[in-house]
């Protein structure tokens, strides 16, 4: 690597190396050299800051395990819901692959103070059905509140206003009754699929745990969920729960 | 020295009694009372405490050991402490080198003592078995039963006005960490560096300096074994030492505010530059000395020369952490000024920690579908990382259509004959005298017999291996059209005949004498 070139393009090339998740500073030169570089030169770490906060990044963490970044809101390198699974756009679906992104990090990350540990801590695996029954357990419980009340109204339905853990407890009824086998691996498979993309942006790794598959969150997950996402979807929910602020404003 | 609630895993020394977290058996933290000696009563020494924190971190131990007599029939014999201990000692003594422990270098170290705990109870051994009692081991030392949270041990205090108080120590032994390489890496904590080095009582410097002058001393009594031995303590706490300081660098660089930058992590520096001259003094001395020795040893004492040629090369190892340190405390301070100036705008977490599923996912379920689709669409994103959208390239498209089919993958290779005019090389390996045995069981009564046959009565007569070999070889060369002349047998193929040794196998070969012209 020349270190004659600007530091404009250098730090371009650590974002790039960034955007890499598969990449490592210990397999690769001159990413190392410049994850070096960025804890001893000031001027490049502004410029990274400055080049990242432009294209839309945060910059959550360079160490020697490398440069993990996240998406700002409206960023070009945010990935929608609506994209996530190819040829399908709708509601229920987005929402369950949501809900399944947002169970799995509860699954790794059970307690708050998890949020708070040292990310270099390898987390626990976690298998599809134990993100399952996390999901399955609080729908249940919500659907067994709901009993005595009444049943919502067709046109709720219609305008989207029943309740979003009804979605995934009709996906499982609707299925049930035709085939249960495959119904059991259809619910699995949103969860399977979330995690599977997962393993494609970095952040899990495949394991087998007996004669049972697992999925090893990686320290980018755990950087991602314990730095940013997993504070930024709370304080999206509780403002809207609070009032009617609209979300966004909390993130970060 | 920390500000955060639970950096438990935190590694060090001087961390040890601080770097872990102290809560109250409802949960809540309760920092300020477990600092040692703060709990001065009438009835409470103040150190008994302390004292009592110590013992606590035993426990676990204690259970692994107390689990040995319930544990499944097949794995009773085995001593969990002892092995717990051993996989301890593997792990502490590979922390800070490139190749940390993993799973697999403690199978590696752990498997000839599984063995040999396997022939003492009379059982053969069995490596599926020890398998099954590694993944005991690791999961009573990493606290898999209660999903690899820190080990939580309740006790009892009494404060200064006289009241009981129960306490909740939480701490971690070993724990799985991500490696730079990509590997996952079983580490110790500070506690179970501690537990293990038997220096709870002590300051890491203290220590070192004393594991130092065990090892001028035994040098000076020609004691060089246990040289060695102390020589290697001395270098686990010189390990022990750097990770202190590099770990105040590295949450520096994580998070500025983890590391009290006015008046702790100052103070360890400057201690820390101090004991640095002390001990490359220290240890410079005891290279010398060392040295001095090699000079002086004649050679027939091999064993002992080796002894202090080890110990030379662990002072070395020990030296030359200790210069790589010196250059990184000389630049600490900048790290702090540079993390300061970094991290000043990094997005930070909002404070109170969410519970997951309690505060998000709960919450979520129960809103309308269209108002958790909405907020999921915001959130979503977060949760995967940034994906690269794609360009169009005209000129990539052209290249990719105009490229040639690939060859298909060829589904066999061709095995290359081994050329037997190579196997003088191949046999120059082996020691002379194996070479002689070998010769003697070649030169065959009644002139000529079958391989299997001089395999078998060489194996009979107790030949090792190395001297089978050999055999087989010679006589290979032998067979060899080109070697006729210089070989020690002559060897042609028989119809049909195999050859079936536990180590070779292949079309078995008539031996005879060579008609040798030198």
């Amino acid at each position: 690597m020349t270190t004659a070139r600007d530091p404009v393009w250098h730090a371009s090339r650590l974002v790039q190396w960034g955007l890499r998740p598969l990449a490592r500073p210990a397999q690769e030169a001159e990413y190392r050299e410049l994850v070096e570089r960025y804890f001893d030169d000031g001027v490049l770490r502004n410029t990274v800051r400055e080049l990242a906060d432009g294209l839309g990044l945060h910059v959550l963490d360079v160490s020697e395990h490398g440069v993990v970044l996240a998406p700002m809101e409206d960023s070009i390198f945010a990935l929608k819901p609506a994209d996530f699974r190819p040829g399908s756009s709708k509601v229920d679906d987005r929402l369950l692959d949501g809900l399944a992104q947002v169970a799995i990090a509860a699954t790794v990350f059970p307690r708050a103070r998890d949020l708070d540990e040292d990310p270099d801590i390898v987390r626990s695996p976690v298998t599809v059905d134990e993100v399952e029954t996390q999901l399955r357990q609080l729908c249940e419980r919500l659907s067994e509140e709901a009993r005595g009340a009444p049943d919502p109204s067709a046109d709720d339905e219609r305008r989207g206003l029943t309740e979003a853990w009804r979605v995934y407890m009709q996906r499982l009824d609707s299925m049930e009754t035709r085939d249960s086998r495959k119904a059991m691996r259809a619910t699995r498979r949103i969860i399977e699929y979330a995690l599977d993309r997962l393993r494609e942006f970095g952040c899990f790794t495949q394991v087998r745990q007996g004669s049972e598959v697992a999925w090893q969150p990686t320290r980018r997950y755990q950087v991602i969920v314990q730095q940013l996402a997993g504070t930024a979807l709370f304080q999206l929910v509780r403002d809207a729960l609070n009032g009617p602020t609209s979300p966004g404003e909390g993130e970060g | 020295m920390t500000k955060r609630a639970a950096p438990d895993h935190q590694q060090g020394f001087a961390f040890a009694s601080d770097g872990q977290t102290e809560v109250t058996p409802d949960g809540v933290d309760d920092a300020a009372e477990h600092a040692a000696g703060t709990t001065v009563g009438e009835g409470w020494p103040a150190d008994l405490t302390r004292r009592l924190r110590v013992l606590l971190h035993t426990l676990p131990l204690d259970g692994l050991r107390r689990s040995d007599a319930i544990r499944d029939a097949e794995l009773r014999h085995y001593d969990s402490l002892a092995l717990a201990l051993r996989m301890l000692d593997v792990v502490i003594d590979r922390l800070g080198l490139e190749a940390e422990a993993d799973r697999e270098a403690v199978t590696r170290v752990l498997r000839p003592v599984l063995a040999a705990m396997d022939v003492a109870a009379g059982v053969d051994p069995s490596p599926a078995r020890h398998e099954r009692m590694l993944d005991k081991l690791l999961a009573g030392l990493r606290n898999d039963a209660d999903a690899r949270r820190p080990f939580r041990e309740e006790y009892t205090s009494v404060n200064g006005e006289g009241a009981a108080q129960r306490h909740a120590l939480e701490f971690r032994l070993l724990f799985d960490a991500f490696h730079p390489s990509g590997r996952t890496v079983l580490r110790p904590s500070a506690e179970a560096c501690n537990l293990y080095l038997r220096l709870l009582d002590l300051d890491v410097e203290d220590a070192q300096a004393a594991a130092e002058a065990v090892v001028e001393s035994q040098l000076a009594r020609g004691r060089f074994e246990e040289a060695v031995h102390s020589a290697r303590q001395a270098r686990i706490q010189s390990v022990r030492f750097r990770d202190k300081v590099l770990q105040i660098l590295r949450d520096t660089r994580r998070d500025v505010d983890r590391v009290d930058w006015k008046v702790e992590a100052p103070r360890i520096l400057n201690d820390s530059l101090a004991h640095l001259e002390r001990r490359v003094g220290v240890e410079r001395g005891i290279l010398g000395a060392a040295d001095e020795r090699l000079e002086v040893m004649p050679d027939e004492e091999a064993g002992s020369r080796r002894a202090v040629a080890q110990v030379a090369d662990l002072t070395r190892d020990c030296l030359l952490r200790h210069a790589e340190l010196h250059e990184q405390l000389i630049g600490a301070r900048n790290v702090f000024l540079d993390a300061q100036a970094r991290q000043a705008f990094a997005p930070r977490p909002t404070r109170p920690l969410p519970h997951l599923s309690d505060d998000v996912l709960e919450p979520l379920l129960r809103m309308p579908i269209n108002r958790a689709d909405e907020l999921l669409d915001h959130g979503f994103p977060l949760f995967v990382g940034p994906r690269l959208p794609v360009l169009a390239s005209l000129e990539g498209l052209v290249t990719w259509m105009l490229q040639p089919r690939r060859p298909r993958p060829r589904q066999e290779i061709d095995v290359e004959p081994v050329d037997a005019a190579d196997l003088d090389a191949e046999l120059r390996r082996y020691p002379p005298e194996v070479r002689a045995a070998a010769g003697e069981f070649l030169n065959v009564e009644g002139g000529e017999a079958m391989l299997s046959e001089v395999l078998s009565n060489a194996r009979a007569s107790g030949a090792a291996n190395a001297v089978l070999e050999v055999i087989a070889l010679l006589v290979l060369q032998g067979y060899s059209a080109e070697d006729r002349d210089t070989a020690h047998v002559a060897a042609q193929s028989v119809d049909g005949a195999q050859l079936e040794d536990p180590l070779f196998y292949g079309d078995d070969l008539l031996v005879r004498a060579a008609r040798r012209s030198a």
